[in-house]
Order: structure tokens, then C-alpha cells, then sequence
């Protein structure tokens, strides 16, 4: 590089000239002379393209956030691009409109990743500054019940909270994962830390918690079970890449999906791995999800993969794009969104079925999609074996996405997707 | 366009990318080692090129006399300079280009490096989403899925974030800019193509050192590396050059056999060494060879080119 520089000063004055008197015929010298100012030129192009290329912000860690929505008794809570914390008053095929704004300051909270969840009258937030934040759900502030309880008391320099809080109401417990290789348990009302647990490296997944242990994957390619109530590992079970996915619980089994591309079935008592799912060929970052008796799990190579509770393949489908936004299983069918925007409905019955398994989709490109899909629980009665079944809940059988450009959608899914509404967090107002 | 980016991502970041994951892995999950060592392999496939560049350089570090002396005969006639320099060049088999062929065949190269290094070094949630859809999936006999999120720490610096004394690399990314700058530096018969030179040789290395103030710091690893190597190569092709001018390797021979009356004398290694601050002495020096007739016969085109000025 620095002899192109050198080079490109030595030519700087050069003593080579275009033929001055266009009467004579132009000389050999000349006529060359173009060619190399051109090339000269183009070098010249390429040299300020990289310079800008040194310049230009990617050149540091991405913070894009990923828009991240939940929903809970008529509102939609969501984390912006600008790193505030939103409620929408969601009033169905009426509207959306926005009822309060939090704003953490100096943009603490830009570049959020996952989902906010509601509970105890609380929205609890994870902060990519290393506060979890519990705002209260009727004004969007810290006071009242509200509280923000910092991982480390004692530095600024606080790692991120990347994944989701998880809250247990039977216990009054929120636990949330840290860069910094914890796995923090806070008192869900105050906000008080009861304990704490080390992992050996970032912990970017969110929590499961079923029957007092807390599941967990971490980047140290372990799958954790923690005590609820101590923080005790109960057990550990290693995988071959770092783990990100959100665990499953399915009955007395946890199905989690690794960086090694494979798909892991424990004991959720004793960690023993039941079986190991191999046909993905690339990461899994969304977290499964299931029917009674049949486990869906998304892949970054593009395909949603079912399998039996025995760990065989029953189908798959190509969607053509890495998905990392963890799927929900509604009664109409599988909602899937791939990273290019393109939301699909999948008929989850079991066999290959073709093309015919999408059943129909929608697309907000050329915006991402990567946070995870929300959608209000879903007895697990409610879903068939096939996973169709006619219910007339609106708000059930609605999906929450929240895009990279912003915006966060409410989709009706029935027999097809109907957009309700269109909110975008930017501007505040309604879009299409 | 997208039909660009994607030659680009497929023909350039990708393998680059991939590789740089291997040697990763076979690094023993140490990024700083993957970095020097895949510095060193770009600048080994670069070599062919990068020699020819030197070559190419040296051969019109040789030509300067005789092209300051097309320049005094010619004096005002440019077409005619211009001619006599491209005739000069096709008797030496030397290419004006040859010197800029290489450097444009290395720019993308040298660019996706960087690309690469800004896509592996970081590991935040948007990053490594960005990361796995480059990795190859039928790359099996190493583990490259499984390593990710790169471990980026080396030497107690942390590779994504600038340096955090803010001196150390800035300062050796300068001075080997300017090393090596020095080193490839050509003689220039024209004061203000010397002082474009000059001016460069200090500008580049501060604003090179500015720069990644702010650069992870990865790239500051890179780019030290990269210009030590290129230091090494200068001097095993070169000799020190402009950097020590008192203890000059041997000069090589002209790329081509010159005939004698346009000079040959001139090919001395001091000039072929020297950065061109001496230019005054050795023109004297080659005034004072010249027989009585050269002096004659050039003096009438000297004072035909000043008055046409």
C-alpha cells in the first residue's frame, strides 16, 4: 500500500505529456499517455475507495439492534434502533398508537437484540449497557415499581445483556445472561440480586426456567441446568460450538441447537444427551419450537428442520435464507421469518409435502428480521398433531415482528397473513 | 451492481474470509497468530507481483539520468520528450505500467484483507450473523463453524477495539509506513516530483498513524506486519536504497544494454541509490564528463528550448 503511494507520487508531475500540437501526428508516447492517466486514475479510485472503506463506521462492531417486540394485555412493548423502549397501545385492526417512551439516555440501550417480557405490572429489559431494566408498565418509567439493577455496581464498563430475561412467577425471579459469562438472579419486584452463576465465557442466550432450573447455553459450548433458587449448577453438558439458541423445554427433555450445527436432545434432570440431530449445515441461533410431539428447529443454512421426539427426521423445508429469528407454532401453522424478510406460514404436518408445505408468505424487504417472533401463549392442548386447528382468539393467532428498519408489524395468521398494522418506531407513526 | 458484489464476495472475501477462519483454528484459536500468519501467506501470493513491481521500479530508478538528460536536450519540446522517453523505455524493456500493473492487481486484495479482518474481529450478535453465511459449508476437514465467535485477544490487547494506549501500534504503524516508503522511494530529476515525494513520505506514515488511533486494533497488526514484510523484500531485492545512502549495496545493471553515447556512465550506484538530494552534483559531475563536441552540439537545443518556453 504505501508503495502505491509512492509510486503514485513519483507520477505525480511526470514527464510524459499528451502530444501538445494536435496537428502532428499523435506519437506512440501519446497515445499511451491516456491509457496511463486512466489506469492511473482507476488506481487512484480504488486507493480513496479503501481509504473510505477505513473510514466508514462499519468499520467498528455493528450496533444495528434488531427491534425486538413482546406483547401483553393489549400492548406491544418494544426496544428501538434508537435505543428506547417503547408501549403501543395495540387496539387491533383499529390501530396502534404509541402510549410512553422510555429513554435509558446517552443511547445506553442502542443495539438490543431480544424481546422484552412482561410481568409482575414490570417490562423487563435487558441492556446492551449491563442494566436490566424492570419499567413500569403503566407510565414507561423507573419509579414506582420500577427499578434498574446494574451487574456490576461498581464500574461503568459494564458487559451487554444480550439475550431475553426470563421470569418465573412461581419463585418472584428474573434471571437474565451476561456477556460477562453470569447468569444473574434478581427478586422480580425490587430488583434485588440473589444470586449469581459463572459460566466460562459470554452467555448470549435466554434463559429457560421449568420446575426450579434454570436452562442455559453459554459460549463456552455448555448447556447449563442452574438451581433457581441458589444458583447451583445441577449439571453441564458440552456441545461442539457455542451455544446461542434459546433452550426448549418439552416435557422432561431440553432440545437446544448449537454452533456445531447439530441438535441436542438432554435429560432435563441429569443433562444426558438422548439424541443428537445432525442434518443442519450451518449454525442454529433461533431457538426450537414444538407440538405435542414434534420438535421444529430453524437453521442459518435456510431449512426448518422437523423431527420426531426421537430425534428422526420427518421433514424439511428451504426457505432460501439464514433464519435467526426463533419461530413460533400457532394453531394455523408454523411462522417463520427468514434474515431477508420474507415471513412464511408452514403447514407442520408431518411427511414431504413439497412446495405445498408453504402455505403463504409475506415480506417486509428490504428490511432484516432477526429478533425473535413473538406471539401470546398457546395452550399446548390447543395444538393438534398437525398443528391446525380453528380458533377465533385475534390476538392468539397473531405474530409480533419487529424489522431492522424499525418498524414492528402485528400479522393476523389464519388460513393466510393479514397485515393488522404497521408501526414504525422511528417515526412514530403508522406505516404500510 | 449486485452482479459486482457478488464476484467480489464469491472471488475475494469468501475464500479470503474462510481461510482466515482456518488458520484461525489451526493457530490454536489464537486470532493475533492467524492475522500475522495470513498476512504473511497474502504477501507470499503477492510476491510474484510484488517483485515485478520492484523490479520495474528499480529499472526506472535506472533510466533517471538518461531520461533528465532526454529532458535538458529536449528542453521545451515536450512531444519530443515525450517520444524519446517512450523510446528510451521500449530500448530498456521497461513499461511506465509495469509499476502500477502489480499495485492494481494487489489493490483488491489488499482491500478484501481488510474487509476480512473488519468481518472476523468483531462478535457482536449483527457481526457474526454476517459471518456465518460466508463460512463454507463443504469446508468439513476443519472445524470452521464450530470456532466462531473468534477469541480475539492477543497480547493483552483486545484485536476488535483500538489500542488501548494509544501510542504503541499508531507509532509502529507509522514509522513502518515510513520505513518502508523510504526504501522504495525513487530518484526524481524534477524538483517538484521530489517535493510530491517528500511530502508524501512524512504525510502517509501521520496519516496512517492517525487513522488507527481509532482502528481496531487488529488492523494496526496487520498493517505492521504487512509493511515489515514488505521492508524484508525491498532489502533482500534493494538493499537498504534511500534509507542508508552511505553504505549502498552494488547497483544492479540496466534492464537493458543502453548505447553508449546516451550516457551510460550515469548508472553509477550512487545514482541509483540516491534519493535525489544529490541530483545537483552528479548533473556537475556528468556536465564535466562530457566531451567538447556533446557540449557544442547540445548548447544550440538548450537555447531553443528556453526561448520557446
Amino acid at each position: 500500500m504505501t508503495a502505491i503511494f509512492a509510486f503514485l507520487a513519483s507520477r505525480h508531475s511526470s514527464t510524459i505529456t499528451i502530444n501538445p500540437q494536435p496537428d502532428r501526428p499523435r506519437s506512440e508516447s501519446a497515445a499511451a499517455t491516456p491509457l496511463r492517466r486512466f489506469i492511473t486514475l482507476c488506481a487512484g479510485g480504488l486507493l480513496a475507495a479503501f481509504l473510505l472503506a477505513a473510514c466508514q463506521p462499519n468499520l467498528g462492531s455493528s450496533t444495528k439492534g434488531w427491534t425486538p417486540a413482546t406483547a401483553s394485555q393489549g400492548s406491544v412493548y418494544v426496544v428501538t434502533q434508537d435505543g428506547d423502549v417503547k408501549a403501543l397501545a395495540d387496539n387491533g385492526f383499529e390501530g396502534v398508537r404509541l402510549r410512553w417512551t422510555f429513554s435509558a439516555g446517552e443511547d445506553r440501550l442502542v443495539g438490543s437484540y431480544n424481546t422484552p417480557v412482561a410481568g409482575y405490572g414490570l417490562v423487563y429489559v435487558s441492556g446492551i449497557d449491563g442494566v436490566l431494566y424492570a419499567l413500569d408498565q403503566e407510565s414507561g418509567t423507573l419509579s414506582g415499581n420500577g427499578w434498574a439493577q446494574p451487574q456490576d455496581q461498581g464500574s461503568d464498563d459494564r458487559s451487554p445483556l444480550v439475550g431475553s430475561p426470563a421470569v418465573d412467577e412461581t419463585r418472584g425471579l428474573v434471571v437474565v445472561g451476561s456477556e460477562d459469562g453470569n447468569l444473574y438472579g434478581y427478586r422480580a419486584r425490587t430488583g434485588e440480586r440473589l444470586w449469581q452463576f459463572a459460566s466460562e465465557d459470554k452467555i448470549w442466550t435466554t434463559p429457560v426456567i421449568s420446575n426450579g432450573v434454570v436452562y442455559i447455553g453459554s459460549h463456552d459450548r455448555n448447556v447449563y441446568a442452574v438451581d433457581a433458587e441458589t444458583g447451583a449448577e445441577k449439571w453441564r453438558f458440552t456441545t461442539g460450538g457455542s451455544v446461542v439458541a434459546k433452550p426448549l423445554l418439552m416435557r422432561d427433555m431440553v432440545v437446544i441447537g448449537s454452533f456445531d450445527r447439530k441438535l441436542y436432545a438432554l435429560d432435563a434432570r441429569t443433562g444426558t444427551n438422548l439424541w443428537t440431530f445432525e442434518g443442519a449445515a450451518n449454525w442454529y441461533w433461533a431457538g426450537a419450537v414444538a407440538s405435542a410431539n414434534t420438535i421444529y428447529a430453524a437453521s442459518m443454512d435456510g431449512n426448518v428442520y422437523a423431527v420426531d421426539r426421537g430425534g428422526s427426521l420427518l421433514w424439511k423445508h428451504d426457505l432460501g435464507d439464514p433464519i435467526v429469528a426463533t419461530p413460533v407454532l400457532l394453531p394455523s401453522g408454523l411462522v417463520v421469518a427468514t434474515k431477508d424478510g420474507k415471513i412464511s406460514l408452514l403447514n407442520p404436518a408431518p411427511g414431504e409435502i413439497g412446495p405445498e408445505r408453504e402455505i403463504s408468505s409475506l415480506s417486509v424487504d428490504p428490511a432484516e428480521i432477526k429478533a425473535p417472533i413473538f406471539s401470546l401463549p398457546v395452550d399446548e392442548g390447543a395444538l393438534s398433531q398437525s398443528g391446525i386447528q380453528d380458533r377465533s382468539d385475534d390476538q392468539r393467532e397473531s405474530v409480533y415482528i419487529g424489522a431492522q428498519d424499525g418498524t414492528v408489524r402485528r400479522i393476523q395468521v389464519k388460513s393466510g397473513q393479514v397485515l393488522v398494522w404497521c408501526f414504525n418506531t422511528e417515526e412514530d407513526a403508522v406505516c404500510n | 451492481m449486485e452482479i459486482i458484489i457478488t464476484l467480489w464476495n464469491e472471488i475475494i472475501i469468501r475464500p479470503m474470509l474462510n481461510t482466515m477462519v482456518v488458520l484461525y483454528v489451526v493457530c490454536f484459536n489464537n486470532m493475533g497468530l492467524a492475522i500475522i500468519v495470513f498476512t504473511a501467506l497474502v504477501r507470499l501470493v503477492t510476491l510474484p507481483l510484488t517483485l515485478k513491481q520492484i523490479r520495474q521500479m528499480r529499472a526506472m530508478t535506472v533510466l533517471q539520468p538518461r531520461m533528465r538528460e532526454i529532458q535538458e536536450r529536449y528542453a521545451g519540446d515536450r512531444a519530443r520528450i515525450s517520444q524519446e522517453t517512450m523510446k528510451m523505455y521500449r530500448e530498456s524493456s521497461v513499461s511506465p505500467l509495469g509499476c502500477l500493473g502489480p499495485l492494481v492487481v494487489q489493490m483488491p486484495i489488499l482491500i478484501g484483507l481488510f474487509r476480512v479482518l473488519i468481518q472476523t474481529l468483531f462478535t457482536a450478535p449483527n457481526d457474526l450473523v454476517g459471518l456465518s453465511g460466508k463460512l463454507y459449508s463443504w469446508l468439513t476437514f476443519v472445524p470452521i463453524f464450530q470456532a466462531p465467535p473468534l477469541n480475539n485477544q492477543f497480547l493483552g490487547m483486545n484485536l476488535a477495539e483500538p489500542d488501548p494506549t494509544k501510542f504503541v501500534l499508531p507509532v509502529l504503524v507509522a514509522a513502518s509506513t515510513w520505513l518502508q516508503q523510504k526504501m522504495t522511494m525513487t530518484p526524481s530529476a524534477d524538483p517538484r516530483q521530489q517535493s510530491s515525494q517528500n511530502m508524501m513520505l512524512w504525510m502517509m506514515p501521520i496519516f496512517l498513524g492517525v487513522f488507527s488511533l481509532g482502528w481496531p486494533s487488529g488492523l494496526p497488526l496487520y498493517w505492521i506486519v504487512s509493511n515489515i514484510i514488505g521492508i524484508s523484500i525491498q532489502y533482500f531485492i534493494t538493499g537498504w536504497g534511500p534509507l542508508f545512502p552511505l553504505f549502498p549495496r552494488s547497483a544492479p545493471a540496466p534492464p537493458a544494454p543502453t548505447p553508449p553515447s546516451q550516457g551510460s556512465q550515469d548508472n553509477s550506484p550512487e545514482e541509483i541509490v540516491g534519493d535525489g538530494s544529490n541530483r545537483t552534483n552528479r548533473t556537475n559531475r556528468r556536465r564535466s564528463r562530457r566531451t567538447g563536441s556533446e557540449r557544442t552540439r547540445r548548447r544550440p537545443q538548450r537555447g531553443r528550448g528556453r526561448s520557446t518556453k
